[in-house]
């Protein structure tokens, strides 16, 4: 019987330890060169084993590795296709409730809708001359350049709040609107009760005109609450709306 | 293998030990989708890329394939735990190697101290060149047997039944004839190889 045949499990032993070094190496109790050399030569066998193995499970984890990586993609493109579509949900919510919003009239529009000149023959009016009819007749013809003139004249040597409150109206039709405050406000301050619902009433119209809505808030309180006073109605409307 | 397929560490344990390579790489797979974006994370914090981390994780894999594989190996922690701590400590020596001196930040995963030799055969089959490698020139029975007995280290009896056959002294017989047979094709090729 061969030496390897005789030490072959001794030999494997010693290839599977790991510790196990060339020294030190023996059997029955003599150190055996020969041994020794094919102890060397099972480690590099069970080396060589783990080697391949690790080739081949790496050729493996490669094709799990493009598996996993496809399917991480898949999974990001889902999770950026919902992102998408939420962004694309979230759009269309913002754009029907701008749309609802911008249905909701802004303040300027808000003035187009309610601005109506005060038509002069409601007005209580005790001057009955020929002068007067014709500037009755030009403000209720939508002349105001020609109405303004003529009420420039009357109020050059009195101080009626009613024509007043007339050119104030005739000044913000010509757009016209600081000077047509100057005269509200003058109405608005006195102390002239009846035409004070109107001075106001346009006042907060011509701030509605320059989205001043603050004060238009202000003059539209006053008239909202006053259930007797003129336009109160309209002011309560308008402030639901802002 | 369904994503949202849970496995424990006794699945785990089953799947990595199965003779069939499509169980095992369910597994592969199964920690590919639970713990291979925690390893990037920590590689690419770490002055590593996300090549890197493929690398890594696919060592750590490789680790954890042939630890499991043992059959007196105890899972001490969660499957995902030891992963990330086999691809932690192989960070830090590819780390070392390079001389990049960094404290991982370890607030990304729990880990457990790996032992030291544990994944020190990586690293040699990293090293080694392929043409010196012997299997290479092992082929049909005899590759199987020396597979089973060298790298699976499985008993003459078993290897017999798995070889079928009919007693252990032939497969012992087979085990001896192909380590002689390899030895003397060595031989002839260093032969022919110093001749050259």
């Amino acid at each position: 019987m061969n030496k390897k045949k005789k030490y072959d499990q001794l030999i494997d032993q010693y290839a599977f330890n790991s510790n196990s070094n060339v020294e030190g190496l023996v059997f029955d109790g003599k150190e055996e060169n020969s041994l020794a050399d094919e102890v060397q030569f099972r480690k590099k066998l069970i080396t060589d084993f783990e080697n391949n193995e690790v080739l081949v499970l790496k050729q493996r984890l490669e094709s799990i590795h493009t598996a996993y990586s496809k399917e991480d993609k898949k999974k990001k493109s889902v999770c950026w296709r919902y992102i998408l579509l939420a962004l694309g949900l979230g759009a269309l919510a913002y754009y029907f409730s701008s749309k609802n919003m911008s249905s909701a009239p802004n303040p300027t529009q808000m003035y187009a809708m309610h601005f109506e000149p005060l038509k002069m023959n409601q007005a209580e009016r005790t001057i009955d001359d020929i002068a007067y009819q014709s500037l009755q007749s030009n403000y209720n013809a939508g002349n105001y350049d020609a109405a303004i003139v003529q009420l420039n004249n009357y109020l050059k040597d009195s101080d009626d709040p009613q024509l007043r409150i007339f050119r104030g109206i005739c000044l913000l039709k010509r757009n016209k609107i600081s000077e047509a405050r100057v005269d509200l406000k003058q109405v608005s301050n006195s102390e002239n009760l009846f035409w004070k619902d109107h001075a106001d009433w346009y006042l907060a119209l011509s701030y509605l005109k320059t989205e001043q809505i603050d004060e238009a808030r202000q003059l539209l309180n006053r008239l909202s609450i006053d259930k007797n006073a003129d336009h109160h109605m309209r002011a309560k409307e308008i402030l639901s709306e802002l | 293998m369904k994503a949202n397929m849970t496995y424990n560490n006794k699945d785990i344990l089953t799947l990595i030990r199965s003779p069939l390579a499509k169980d095992q790489d369910k597994a592969f797979m199964y920690l590919y989708r639970n713990t291979y974006k925690t390893v990037q994370a920590m590689i690419t914090r770490n002055n590593g890329k996300e090549e890197d981390a493929k690398d890594v994780f696919q060592d750590a894999l490789i680790v954890v394939h042939k630890n499991l594989r043992k059959e007196d190996f105890e899972l001490s922690c969660q499957i995902g735990t030891y992963v990330y701590s086999i691809a932690r400590n192989l960070w830090l020596k590819s780390l070392r190697n390079k001389k990049v001196h960094l404290n991982i930040d370890d607030q990304i995963h729990d880990f457990i101290e790996i032992p030291e030799d544990t994944d020190a055969f990586i690293l040699r089959a990293q090293r080694q060149d392929q043409l010196e490698n012997m299997v290479q020139h092992l082929k049909g029975d005899c590759k199987r047997v020396l597979k089973l007995y060298y790298y699976e280290r499985l008993k003459m009896f078993d290897i017999a039944n798995k070889m079928g056959y009919s007693t252990e002294q032939v497969a012992k017989n087979k085990k001896s004839s192909c380590l002689k047979k390899l030895r003397h094709l060595l031989t002839k090729q260093s032969i022919l190889q110093n001749s050259i």
